[in-house]
């Protein structure tokens, strides 16, 4: 498969660490009726940043996306992205704040049946403001489906669609991509192809809050969050792309490991 | 630079692709469509054919309202000049009218080949048109004479019973005298109405003021008004005020049957048409709410992506309407020639098609598929999350 650079070159280089916290959650609870799906969950995320969410199922990781989404709304706390309290928005602005600061990536891909590839990237275009086919095609090919443009969902394979809906949710060049297990229905080849591009996209500048179960997902992100119950029980920012293959005491780094002092542990048990 | 009429386009491949997403839906939301624009349609049609029917078949049975000297209450022989026929309007707010001069004679019929003379009363219609209407032959013209097949010289036509007691029949030729003046006729028809018009003559106005010695008077105008009662009661309250002299009776009895049957008759089609539609919204709905449960990952997706409740409402309502539209085209098309074979069955004459039917059953359909459409409206205004987690 050949990709073009999946960025413009006007777009942003990615941030220096120092920069200021593009969001901000602060204390945030969701409840479902007598169920809490988040407990006071607070972190910032700078720009340019990937982050890795982890936990077992059930842990809050897809209610917190969508949140930040904009697609649900926190009982209590605030969710600040870009200076902008997101749980003061109305359902309007709601609906500006989707179409013009977020990229959804779905695991289910979420293309609609009956439009073409290069339909599906028109359609958040003409949510956004006006569709513009050339720009659409151009998408299309940076992910490498230049010859799938006229194609319908079900004639393409799992890693296509995915490549589809990352096209999509890259039209509109949003600050935040939110991607909700991108790989998780697609087998070891496209997984590949999906998770470079997401490489592409964090080197280009774009921050990226990924829900994965893979460790081996996780390890691209710079940054790892896990969720337990609703709480952060492990928020470390080592980088995975440069960890060291050995434990500090010689011992052989764990599959899931990282250099936290959680791992530490795991090497030392 | 981006093509600002690029939405526009996008919004018809949207709509479009709606429309086609699955030919079978599509097919059966246009058949349920369809039948009941045909239906309603046809219902339609028949309740505006009823009004001229009925008041056609009210006009065979004679006058509606009466023209009649003030005097004639108290004198038998009272008349008036007969050119007031000719100010009387044609036109009504109900349609035409017909009018027919009378004057009434008390003389004595006999068979021509020595008959026994028998006293009764002759009426002097005209126009011969009026006269002769009742025996007018299938196809014929009642204004042209040579078309109608009869014979030649005077005509009339005798009530059942005095051409009983004559023992006159059709074809009979019948000889009338008032004192030294005298007229002869052949009868071209019996009547029986069941009233006094049974013991009567009815020959040429101008025979019975030959016989009256009364040349240029009548002694009533019979009036044939059609319309709504509130129009026959507008026309007759006008006539009266042009004709302060006279006396303009309408003849209610007749007048308020002919309001009761078109109103029962017009109730009854409305109601049909009304639970036709009402049907037809219950089947359409049914096929959206599979239609809604099947777009549902797609409505979340779409507002996930910044569709708006609204924007993504007019997409389903345009496809609704256009589905309305097509249904109701055919539909209605249909309805209205079905209208036509059901009129011939209940009245044994096609129903004329009436124009304002068609638009205003494409448009009952269209609102009919907007209504039906609830259930994917109700979708566009759900919460995407609730959407992803299974709950909507």
């Amino acid at each position: 498969m050949t990709t073009q650079p999946l960025v413009n070159p006007s777009m942003p280089l990615a941030t220096a660490p120092q920069a200021p916290p593009q969001v901000i959650l602060d204390n945030l609870v969701k409840e479902y009726g007598s169920l809490r799906a988040l407990n006071g969950v607070s972190f910032n995320i700078a720009p340019g940043e990937w982050i890795a969410l982890m936990g077992p199922s059930g842990s809050g990781k897809t209610t917190l996306i969508n949140i930040l989404g904009g697609l649900d709304t926190a009982t209590l706390g605030h969710v600040s992205i870009n200076g902008q309290d997101i749980t003061r928005l109305n359902e309007s602005q709601l609906v500006r704040y989707r179409a013009e600061k977020i990229g959804f990536v779905f695991q289910q891909f979420h293309l609609v049946p009956y439009l073409t590839a290069l339909e599906n990237v028109m359609l958040a275009q003409y949510f956004h403001s006006v569709t513009d086919e050339s720009q659409a095609v151009e998408a299309l090919k940076r992910v490498g489906l230049a010859d799938r443009l006229e194609h319908l969902p079900a004639n393409l394979s799992g890693g296509e669609q995915q490549r589809v809906a990352i096209a999509r949710a890259l039209i509109n060049q949003p600050k935040l991509i939110l991607a909700d297990e991108p790989t998780g229905n697609l087998d070891e080849a496209n997984e590949e192809i999906v998770i470079n591009i997401f490489r592409e996209l964090h080197q280009s500048g774009h921050t990226i809050l990924m829900v994965t179960h893979d460790v081996d997902i996780a390890r691209n992100a710079g940054r790892r969050i896990e969720l337990t119950h609703g709480h952060i029980t492990l928020d470390t920012t080592c980088n995975f792309l440069e960890a060291p293959k050995l434990c500090p005491h010689g011992k052989p780094f764990p599959s899931s490991g990282c250099c936290s002092t959680l791992d530490a542990k795991a090497c030392n048990p | 630079m981006p093509n600002p009429y690029a939405n526009h386009s996008m919004f018809r491949r949207l709509v479009r692709r709606l429309l086609f997403a699955n030919r079978g839906r599509l097919f059966v939301v246009l058949l349920a469509l369809s039948a009941g624009a045909a239906v309603s349609a046809a219902l339609l049609n028949l309740q505006t054919d009823a009004k001229r029917r009925i008041n056609s078949e009210f006009r065979a049975f004679g006058s509606n309202v009466l023209i009649l000297p003030k005097s004639s209450l108290s004198s038998a022989d009272a008349t008036f000049s007969e050119s007031t026929a000719k100010e009387i309007p044609e036109n009504s707010p109900g349609g035409r009218v017909t009018v027919s001069s009378a004057v009434y004679v008390a003389a004595s019929v006999s068979l021509s080949q020595s008959g026994k003379p028998l006293s009764g009363i002759v009426a002097g219609i005209r126009p011969l048109a009026y006269l002769v209407a009742r025996v007018v032959p299938p196809g014929a013209d009642p204004t042209t004479p040579s078309q109608l097949n009869l014979p030649q010289g005077p005509v009339c036509i005798s009530g059942q019973r005095i051409a009983a007691r004559l023992g006159a029949e059709q074809n009979a030729s019948l000889v009338i005298t008032n004192g030294d003046r005298s007229e002869s006729c052949t009868v071209v028809s019996l009547s029986r109405t069941g009233g006094p018009e049974d013991d009567r003559l009815e020959i040429d106005l101008h025979q019975a003021q030959r016989l009256a010695d009364l040349p240029g008077h009548i002694s009533a105008i019979n009036l044939y008004v059609p319309g709504t009662p509130q129009q026959k009661a507008d026309y007759v309250a006008s006539l009266q005020k042009q004709f302060p002299d006279l006396d303009v009776r309408p003849l209610r009895q007749f007048t308020e049957a002919q309001a009761k049957i078109y109103s029962r008759i017009s109730g009854l089609l409305t109601a049909a048409t009304a639970i036709i539609l009402v049907l037809t919204a219950l089947c359409v709905m049914a096929a959206m709410t599979n239609i809604a449960a099947e777009r549902k990952q797609d409505v979340g997706m779409m507002k996930a992506i910044g569709g708006s409740a609204r924007g993504i409402l007019n997409l389903f309502l345009t496809e609704a309407i256009l589905l309305g539209l097509i249904g109701g085209l055919i539909g209605a098309a249909a309805g209205i020639a079905l209208s036509m074979a059901l009129g011939k069955a209940v009245f044994g004459v096609a129903a004329l098609p009436r124009l304002i039917v068609y638009p205003i059953s494409v448009a009952l359909t269209v609102i009919v598929a907007i209504l039906g459409a609830y259930p994917l409206r109700r979708l566009a205004n759900v919460r995407p999350a609730t959407i992803f987690r299974g709950e909507a």
